[in-house]
């Protein structure tokens, strides 16, 4: 009864999504008001319909329904109220229905907001078709509300591994940046279809373009977290088809973040703002083709449905159909201004903007070659985790010396004085660090240099902060820390970016460390034997057996010191799940900021002895914890008031003196 | 050179640069992805670095030294099967009878040394491979 009406609500929000657009459409034609209304109307009703579906669905995995064909597949009914609700996106048919709520929940915000009078119902329309597509897969391919022939009385029980807080927050994240790129995607092409020239539509879009690829920051990096704690095989990234299909578009968005900047201060690289943003857009539905379609081998089966083939089509349309729009309104996006300097921000910007799309598409060539070559040689060849690293490593020291610089320095054309003045602290300062490094033994160049540049990026950072306290305080006569916290304030969005870019460069710390001086060490230990790894010792006290509901748990207890000094007890443990076959690792985690201690369960004897893999991960926490900077920061820039205005406080009052301002000028 | 001169060079630098990233990376080893009858046949290139492969794990074949830590197992499709030996603790779900990726080499002896193993598995999306397939 309940499937039905979910499946019906679906149905529903099908017609009424091509009402939508009809009606959309007819308005855009005879410009009478009535028929927007209509549509938006149906927007509305179609958010109803969709959050009914979404209702129907985690109702019936609440209630454990084994008449319906995904519930039996993903939920049993010993499994947690949480985890059978957090099932609605473990598979396929309900993470569409996920996806699909979310895109229309984004297109009732944009009709109710309606920043742009003529722009917004021409977006609605491109949003809708989106809707559509995703309602059709659903009405017609993989129906979430499928009902099985014969009801069971049990269901085959959600993927241990997925039984995790990492899989709450990582698809929902993911697909709520996926799903918001869709929107600077539609009022581009919408701002094309009227020809506007201006940066109207990245103005409006804004907001919505930094959510999402903060949403996007925080999918990939809880996909990481959810690797490195869940998966037990001691790293956070792959190089998997899956992992890239999400970093791509990650990429991409970064370099449109900052390229409408450009335009928005310069109305300068029109042009390659709308590409940016067709590409990132275009890449999240590659993103899902790749996922869906079983093309490419990877971790993460995927049954090769013919879904895969919808997407693809999709996927292509889309990319066709904007890039020939884009085509027909070349003479609006030319004739900007030129670049003045090779030394300005925006040449440092527009370097930055290559880098990213240098990686973006390295990426994407490792990723898809084997299809490349199979098409070319009718031999399948794939790359491996060293060509990513190869290409990708070189390309980002370079993006994070850029991070350093382009902040810093000056629109339109840099003066050698603000240079040596804004460089020189930083530079000689990193110069000492590579030395001090190296005289330690950090031997490895890449190494050496990750560490050099990302500091150098720091300490820029930082100084540029010192430097605006200092002026600020000697012009308003304040305190040091009131200083601090008014240059901060009144310029949110400048500062916002410093706080996203130190989480950026706590990242990169952390893999540069975790991917430079990683130690790993397999033992098999009897009973009472120790193991000595780095500066570790580790006591295997015992083995034990345990209940935890309906799973058993069989978990090994060691004691641990670091040079003498007692850590406590680590439990590396092993959970068999009474609807799995096999059991499940759990590993154990000794996280500080220099270094954690990650040991693996692999196997033991009926005599107690057992064999474990131990792994030193050196910095990894910094990479988690750069991401906390991330959201803070991009909630600091985005807060609505005062100071959030591109270029903060100091640009208003300099206004009138624009060409003369050369400092503390974002 | 005018300034725009300047920037269409250092882009290309930059375009010439990723290309030549790209470039060096394949040779940093790239594999090729057989059949298991492929493999047999030696359908590969002599100047590959690694081969990918994609089987069932017989489980008739396995022995799990957890001490050493090695696995010794037959990959087949049915109709061939190739020896394979892995140098690393058991993967979760390497029992539960999905489908495996194996990414090695062959040695001398004919076995297949393999330094990744991946099960295709969790199975987010699809589980067509479950017996019975309702799908």
């Amino acid at each position: 009864m309940i499937a039905d009406i979910g499946y019906l609500a679906i149905l529903l929000s099908l017609m009424l999504s091509i009402y939508a657009i009809i009606t959309s459409g007819i308005y855009l034609k005879k410009r009478n008001i009535k028929f927007f209304k209509s549509s938006n109307g149906a927007v509305y009703a179609m958010l109803l319909l969709s959050t009914l579906a979404v209702v129907s669905l985690s109702w019936l995995l609440f209630k454990g329904d084994f008449s319906v064909k995904y519930v039996y597949e993903y939920t049993s009914s010993d499994l947690s109220w949480f985890y059978r609700l957090t099932a609605l996106w473990a598979g396929n048919d309900g993470s569409l229905l996920l996806w699909l709520w979310l895109l229309i929940i984004y297109t009732a915000l944009v009709v109710k907001q309606n920043k742009i009078k003529d722009a917004t119902p021409i977006a609605v329309i491109i949003l809708l078709i989106n809707s559509f597509f995703f309602l059709f897969v659903m009405a017609f391919l993989t129906n979430p509300f499928e009902k099985l022939v014969m009801a069971q009385l049990e269901g085959r029980g959600l993927n241990p591994m997925l039984q995790s807080p990492g899989m709450i927050i990582h698809p929902l994240a993911t697909y709520l940046g996926y799903v918001g790129f869709a929107v600077p995607f539609a009022f581009s092409m919408a701002a094309l279809f009227l020809n506007h020239s201006d940066d109207r539509w990245i103005k409006v879009t804004r907001g919505w373009t930094v959510i999402a690829w903060l949403f996007l920051t925080i999918g990939n990096l809880y996909g990481a977290l959810w690797a490195y704690e869940e998966l037990g095989w001691g790293g956070y990234w792959a190089w998997d088809p899956v992992e890239n299909a999400s970093f791509m578009p990650w990429l991409t968005g970064s370099a449109f973040l900052h390229s409408v900047m450009i335009q928005e201060r310069k109305n300068m690289l029109k042009l390659w703002n709308i590409v940016l943003i067709i590409i990132t857009y275009v890449l999240t539905l590659f993103g899902t083709y790749l996922v869906r379609s079983g093309i490419l081998q990877s971790v993460h089966a995927f049954g090769s449905s013919a879904l895969g083939k919808y997407f693809l089509a999709f996927t292509l349309a889309v990319l066709v159909a904007s890039f020939a729009l884009m085509l027909s309104r070349m003479n609006l996006l030319k004739g900007e201004r030129e670049f003045e300097s090779l030394i300005s921000k925006e040449t440092s910007f527009l370097l930055n903007n290559l880098i990213l799309l240098g990686m973006a598409f390295a990426t994407f060539w490792g990723t898809v070659f084997p299809l490349i070559s199979e098409a070319f040689t009718d031999n399948k060849i794939t790359v491996s985790i060293p060509f990513f690293n190869t290409v990708n490593a070189p390309l980002g020291i370079i993006l994070v010396l850029l991070m350093g610089i382009c902040p810093l320095i000056a629109w339109r054309k840099a003066n050698i004085k603000s240079i040596i003045e804004n460089f020189t602290v930083p530079g000689v300062l990193s110069i000492i660090l590579g030395f001090i490094l190296y005289v330690n033994g950090v031997g490895k160049l890449y190494i050496l240099l990750g560490f050099v540049v990302t500091f150098f990026a720091f300490s820029a950072t930082v100084w540029d902060v010192i430097k605006g306290v200092r002026i600020r305080k000697e012009i308003t006569s304040e305190s040091y820390t009131i200083s601090f916290i008014r240059l901060l304030l009144r310029n949110r969005r400048r500062y916002g970016g410093y706080i996203i870019h130190l989480g950026i460069l706590m990242m990169v710390f952390g893999i540069i460390g975790s991917q430079g001086f990683a130690v790993v060490k397999q033992a098999t230990l009897k009973v009472g034997d120790s193991v000595e790894i780095g500066s570790y010792k580790i006591n295997y006290d015992n083995l034990k057996q345990t209940r935890d509901g309906e799973n058993a748990v069989v978990y090994a207890q060691l004691q641990v010191s670091k040079e003498d000094r007692n850590i406590g007890k680590m439990t590396p443990h092993k959970v068999f799940y009474p609807t799995q076959k096999q059991p499940s690792t759990e590993v154990a985690i000794n996280s500080t900021w220099l270094e954690d201690l990650y040991i693996i369960l692999a196997g033991w004897e009926l005599d107690g002895t057992a064999t474990f893999k131990i792994l030193i991960n050196p910095l990894v926490k910094w990479i988690w914890t750069g991401g906390y900077y991330i959201v803070v920061g991009t909630l600091f820039a985005l807060w609505p008031g005062r100071g959030g205005r591109v270029g903060g406080k100091y640009v208003k009052y300099q206004a009138n003196s624009f060409e003369g301002v050369s400092k503390n000028e974002e | 050179m005018n300034n725009r001169a300047r920037l269409i060079l250092a882009v290309l630098i930059i375009i010439g640069a990723v290309g030549y990233l790209i470039y060096f990376g394949m040779q940093q080893g790239v594999g090729q992805i057989l059949t298991i009858e492929e493999a047999l046949q030696k359908k590969y290139d002599s100047n590959i670095s690694f081969i990918q492969m994609e089987g069932q794990v017989n489980y008739d074949t396995v022995t799990f030294e957890p001490n050493k830590p090695l696995i010794t197992f037959d990959i087949t499709n049915d109709k061939s099967n190739i020896t394979v030996i892995f140098k690393d603790v058991k993967p979760d779900n390497f029992d539960s009878g999905y489908p495996i990726i194996i990414e090695g080499r062959f040695q001398e002896d004919g076995k297949f040394s393999a330094d990744k193993l991946l099960v295709k598995c969790p199975s987010k999306y699809e589980e067509e491979n479950e017996a019975g397939g309702e799908t």
